[in-house]
């Protein structure tokens, strides 16, 4: 473990993986309360999509990929007035969609291969001083406007309707909350890949549900689970030569299934 | 003296341009107790979201007295257990529309759900998680939810879907007590005319988009409700209590 925090680039990897791991598996809270979690993958493979797009134009990719997770931010916080697609099969439609369409943009780009392999599963290993700076500083931005926010997003995730009988502009919060989503999703894929960033936006968040009992206890104990993940993840891809995004992603799994099968034996 | 605190003037509601309600043309004054009725389908829900202010009238004018502030108790099938919330924490959500989104609530807000829970008689089960807690006790949190923060009118949508008849009663006889003791206005939305005819002063019927008010529930007789309902129903009273049955 030392000699592992010797090298530099395990700091980096160490430093932007837990800012991305805890800002993540706090708003995975909401994201497995509201019943979306699709919208967390679909909304990484749009980002992946405007990734690979940028690729092909051979102009700026974070922009695009800001751009088309923007797209979908509008899509999802959307109320759907077409009563015979269910929102639900949008996201699908959107997952599959934007990922033949990476594909496709991929195969016609020069050099795409290479760069997409990383949006996919990401290299935290390989990030650049700028780029930890400025993922730092908008994570920890976006986790100040989620403390100022809980009040409203608490609200909103549990009865969106009362909420909007007291007054309060559900459309709008719903579109501030996916926003701040779509931002440091399409950040996020840039160093955690999509994987990496769906798996904190779900698993530390199930596990949490399982072990706390109040919502306080729930968002401290899923940072929790994903900042111990990541670190136990580095470590062991430092440690056994695997690739770091796949190996956070199996641990905080472990995890899970251990939480899942104490309940289980404990009948709780 | 009736004081009006909504007044619906040729309101019609609808959806795009499907019209659900047309020419509503009726008042809620301040001691009401309504019930609003009607078949599947006849717009009962789409009437509560105008009451509301979900959904804005295509036509006419809705008018409500300034200041009017609604205490709203939705289908308890609206509501998502899997939130690790107590009755407290969920009653207390009830005054965040009042508070500033960034304010946290304190313990005096606390202070008002824990009263709110002993009005609804759920004192004991204060800090109970929601998931927990029976049918019957998830009403009394969520109509604790709608009266926290002391509306003018409550407006419940099918309270007692569900419940077995001895939470029903227990449901019904909170939501009487809260009007005739607190003053608070009820308007209540139910398919269960059983219900409906034992507790409400007025009755609104809906049908065909339009709006029938009946000025008490024992203006419902059988041709009346043949007419509604296009069945057999007759109103008997066994111990004080009217039943509505299909003959």
């Amino acid at each position: 473990m030392e000699e592992m925090f010797k090298i530099a680039f395990m700091h980096k990897a160490l430093i932007v993986s837990t800012v991305i791991g805890a800002l993540f598996s706090y708003i995975g809270v909401y994201i497995v309360l509201r019943r979306t979690v699709f919208v967390g993958i679909a909304l990484s493979q749009l980002a992946a999509c405007g990734f690979a797009f940028g690729l092909l134009v051979g102009i700026a990719p974070f922009i695009w990929s800001l751009i088309f997770t923007l797209a979908g931010v509008i899509l999802f916080s959307l109320q759907l007035k077409e009563h015979k697609i269910t929102r639900e099969s949008i996201i699908g439609f959107t997952y599959a969609f934007t990922s033949s369409l990476a594909i496709i943009f991929i195969a016609k780009a020069e050099h795409g291969e290479a760069n997409i392999l990383e949006v996919l599963s990401g290299n935290i290993f390989t990030i650049t001083d700028g780029q930890l700076f400025f993922t730092t500083a908008v994570f920890f931005g976006a986790g100040i406007l989620h403390a100022l926010f809980y009040q409203r997003f608490i609200l909103l995730a549990f009865d969106a309707e009362t909420a909007s009988a007291g007054g309060i502009k559900t459309g709008i919060w719903n579109f501030v909350f996916y926003l701040i989503l779509g931002i440091t999703i399409s950040l996020g894929i840039q160093t955690a890949g999509v994987l990496l960033v769906f798996s904190y936006l779900v698993i530390p968040a199930m596990t949490a549900l399982l072990i706390a009992r109040n919502m306080s206890k729930t968002f401290i104990t899923s940072v929790l689970v994903g900042v111990i993940a990541t670190v136990a993840g580095v470590y062991l891809s430092f440690a056994l030569d695997l690739p770091g995004g796949t190996t956070i992603v199996t641990v905080s799994g472990l995890f899970f299934m251990a939480a899942y099968l104490t309940r289980a034996v404990l009948g709780k | 003296m009736r004081k009006d605190i909504i007044r619906f003037a040729n309101v019609s509601f609808g959806y795009g341009r499907k019209t659900i309600l047309s020419s509503l043309k009726f008042d809620i004054d301040e001691n009401d107790f309504i019930g609003i009725i009607g078949a599947n389908g006849s717009g009962k829900t789409t009437l509560l979201k105008g009451i509301l202010g979900l959904l804005k009238p295509a036509a006419g004018l809705l008018l409500k007295r300034s200041g009017l502030k609604f205490g709203y108790v939705p289908q308890q099938n609206a509501i998502d257990d899997i939130f690790p919330l107590s009755a407290t924490d969920i009653v207390v959500m009830g005054l965040y529309p009042d508070l500033p989104f960034f304010k946290r609530p304190n313990c005096l807000h606390r202070g008002q759900a824990l009263k709110a829970l002993e009005i609804t008689g759920l004192s004991d089960h204060a800090f109970t998680l929601y998931r927990d807690l029976s049918g019957g006790l998830k009403q009394r949190v969520l109509i604790a939810r709608a009266i926290v923060s002391n509306p003018g009118v409550l407006v419940l949508d099918e309270p007692t879907n569900n419940l077995d008849i001895a939470s029903e009663k227990a449901i019904m006889e909170t939501i009487k007590d809260l009007h005739q003791e607190r003053g608070i206005a009820v308007i209540m939305v139910s398919h269960l005319l059983n219900v409906v005819v034992n507790y409400v002063h007025r009755i609104a019927f809906l049908d065909s988009s339009k709006i029938t008010v009946f000025s008490s529930a024992d203006a419902l007789t059988q041709e009346s409700l043949w007419q509604m309902y296009h069945a057999n129903l007759s109103i008997n009273e066994v111990k004080g209590r009217k039943i509505v049955l299909a003959d």
